[in-house]
């Protein structure tokens, strides 16, 4: 008896074990396979399955009339890369893409379509370079993110949007977003010239800071590694790279069971971050950004003495870092007073300030610097209960890349001017400073 | 007739009979078959909780060559303290059978509903088409109804993804 005789139900479940490629060769042994074989059911689970499609949608997300069509659309369309790492490049999006849309609209809104075969192979004959594989479908996906004159504004001369997000201190902003194939193209020109790299350097620029000219990503296309240019940029072009060596491989060879170049390990690692809520957006006088001081545990600390809690993180500052032994390291203080308030004088208090700081600064476990100070950055935040939480940044130099920082804040209850009971002393609990594995 | 156990010994209860329900396959062969395996299929689990299992049950699409089969994978898969490695051996050596005896092992599952034996025989078909041309698929099944070489040709463009 023929194979169409186990029945419709059994037939359809073998389908589905065998997977869409081994479908498609079903298809042409005789008319009744096809008919079981173009099923929209067993498509429909195929695109669900692979590429996370509810709805049957082509690359450039518009409509087709089935799943089947649609399956076979996305396959053609990438056709000339292995599947696996088609698939995973479309995860790593789908995660960025759906927290923005979530938390970030606006910036998802700059996210560009994807860049077609002939872009990429335009850039890599103006460049002389051959794009990492994973690199190359990243690209397909998305070109990078777009500005337009709304989104720089007064208060966000250089923007706001990156999706790599940043961080600031002192007035000092970063801002990190990724370039499209064309500015790439432009950069990697500018910055090859002025820095006097070979005609026949491996490096583009893929990502840089809108706001300060200073930091720069720059992707080894030979062997898949990202850098980013130290503060002897400029002087020597030194550069440290962004994602650890050992899990780069097989960037460019379409035989091999896993490629991975840094660029997509970064962007997973980043949409990690991002979805766990390790990294969050920061808003700051009414501009919303991607902030790159770490909330949660190890890396961000919490103490409360007296009701208020300081919660403390540290972000490594590569480009003004060096491979001379010269780490910047900048911290964020978040302060607050949770809605029972403080004590003092065995009555609860709904206010305290600020009046004094201390740090114990550790260059690896040992101390390299005691810092004694009025306030913090010159100011003397006045914290009320259950209010919204006070944040300064700030930095320090280390000469190795491990150390810590921990410290106390001097509090009175009530105000300065007019106190209601004596100071007391705030922990700020250790957090460390350390050279991260992912540089962002 | 054996002795009575000594009183002062610890003695296990006397076996309870298994409730066993009988099978007639389509040439007229009987099979019994104990409850616990016969729940594997949830057709005879329905019949059994109806209490119309009480005689004998006429399964009428299968033969009893294969419904002797049938009953030895749900007694094997109703069997106690099996580990999962040497069942699934005795999986293997079970649908270790021609394609025409398994596609029979399939429409049996089908009919009585039996999940663990629908699926693998299922997965046992899909591994034997894994990676074959349709040239080879129509080959180990022997299929005989074939497209036209417009309509093959057809497929193939449509399918084009498939081949490369």
């Amino acid at each position: 008896m023929e194979l169409e005789s186990v029945g419709d139900l059994a037939l359809n479940l073998i389908l589905t074990k065998l997977g869409p490629e081994n479908v498609g060769r079903v298809a042409c042994v005789n008319r009744k396979l096809r008919l079981s074989a173009d099923e929209e059911a067993l498509w429909s689970r195929f695109c669900s399955e692979e590429l996370h499609l509810s709805a049957p949608l082509d690359p450039r997300g518009d409509p087709l009339p089935s799943f089947k069509a649609a399956y076979k659309k996305w396959r053609e369309d990438f056709r000339m890369y292995p599947w696996p790492l088609v698939k995973r490049v479309k995860r790593c999006w789908d995660r960025l893409q759906g927290w923005l849309l979530t938390n970030f609209p606006d910036a998802a809104a700059t996210l560009r379509e994807g860049a077609s075969e002939a872009d990429i192979q335009e850039l890599e004959s103006v460049l002389r370079v051959k794009l990492p594989l994973p690199t190359r479908i990243l690209y397909r996906f998305h070109d990078g993110q777009d500005f337009d004159e709304s989104d720089f504004t007064e208060n966000t001369p250089g923007g706001s949007l990156g999706i790599i997000g940043g961080y600031s201190f002192y007035g000092y902003v970063v801002n990190v977003n990724l370039l499209p194939l064309s500015k790439v193209i432009m950069e990697t020109n500018h910055v090859v010239q002025h820095l006097g790299f070979s005609s026949r350097s491996n490096y583009i620029v893929v990502a840089a800071s809108s706001t300060s000219g200073e930091k720069l990503f720059f992707l080894n296309c030979r062997d898949g590694q990202l850098h980013v240019g130290t503060r002897n940029l400029p002087f020597d072009g030194e550069m440290m790279p962004c994602v650890p060596k050992s899990l780069i491989s097989s960037v460019h060879d379409r035989n091999a069971d896993l490629q991975q170049d840094a660029m997509l390990l970064w962007l997973e690692e980043h949409g990690r971050r991002l979805q766990s809520g390790m990294i969050k957006l920061r808003e700051d006088g009414g501009v919303r950004s991607i902030c790159l001081f770490p909330e949660e545990p190890p890396l961000c600390s919490t103490a409360i003495t007296n009701g208020v809690r300081i919660r403390s993180s540290a972000v490594f500052v590569p480009e003004h870092s060096d491979l001379q032994n010269e780490y910047l390291f900048a911290y964020s203080i978040r302060m607050s007073l949770i809605p029972e308030g403080c004590m003092a004088n065995e009555m609860p208090c709904n206010f305290c300030q600020l009046y004094r700081r201390h740090w114990i600064i550790r260059a690896n476990d040992a101390v390299v610097a005691h810092v004694n100070g009025d306030g913090a950055i010159g100011k003397f935040p006045l914290l009320h209960s259950g209010g919204k939480e006070f944040v300064y940044e700030s930095c320090t130099h280390l000469k190795s890349p491990r150390g810590s920082i921990e410290g106390a804040f001097t509090f009175v209850p009530g105000r300065m001017a007019d106190p209601k009971g004596s100071f007391f002393s705030v922990q700020v609990a250790q957090f460390p400073l350390q050279l991260p594995d992912y540089v962002f | 007739m054996s002795s009575p156990p000594s009183a002062s010994a610890s003695s296990s209860p006397p076996p309870c009979p298994k409730k066993m329900i009988t099978l007639r396959s389509s040439d007229g062969a009987t099979f019994e078959i104990e409850e616990t395996a016969a729940l594997q299929s949830k057709t005879l689990e329905n019949m059994i909780h109806e209490n119309c299992a009480s005689t004998l049950i006429p399964v009428p699409n299968i033969t009893g060559e294969v419904l002797a089969r049938v009953v030895e994978f749900c007694s094997k898969h109703a069997e106690a303290g099996v580990d999962d490695e040497s069942l699934g051996a005795w999986d293997e050596e079970f649908v270790a059978v021609d394609h025409t005896t398994l596609f029979d092992y399939i429409r049996a599952a089908n009919f009585l509903e039996i999940p663990t034996l629908l699926d693998l025989g299922c997965q046992t078909v899909a591994d034997m088409i894994k990676g074959k041309t349709p040239d080879e698929i129509k080959k180990t099944f022997k299929i005989t109804t074939a497209c036209t070489p417009e309509e093959e040709e057809e497929v193939r463009g449509e399918n084009q993804w498939a081949f490369e």
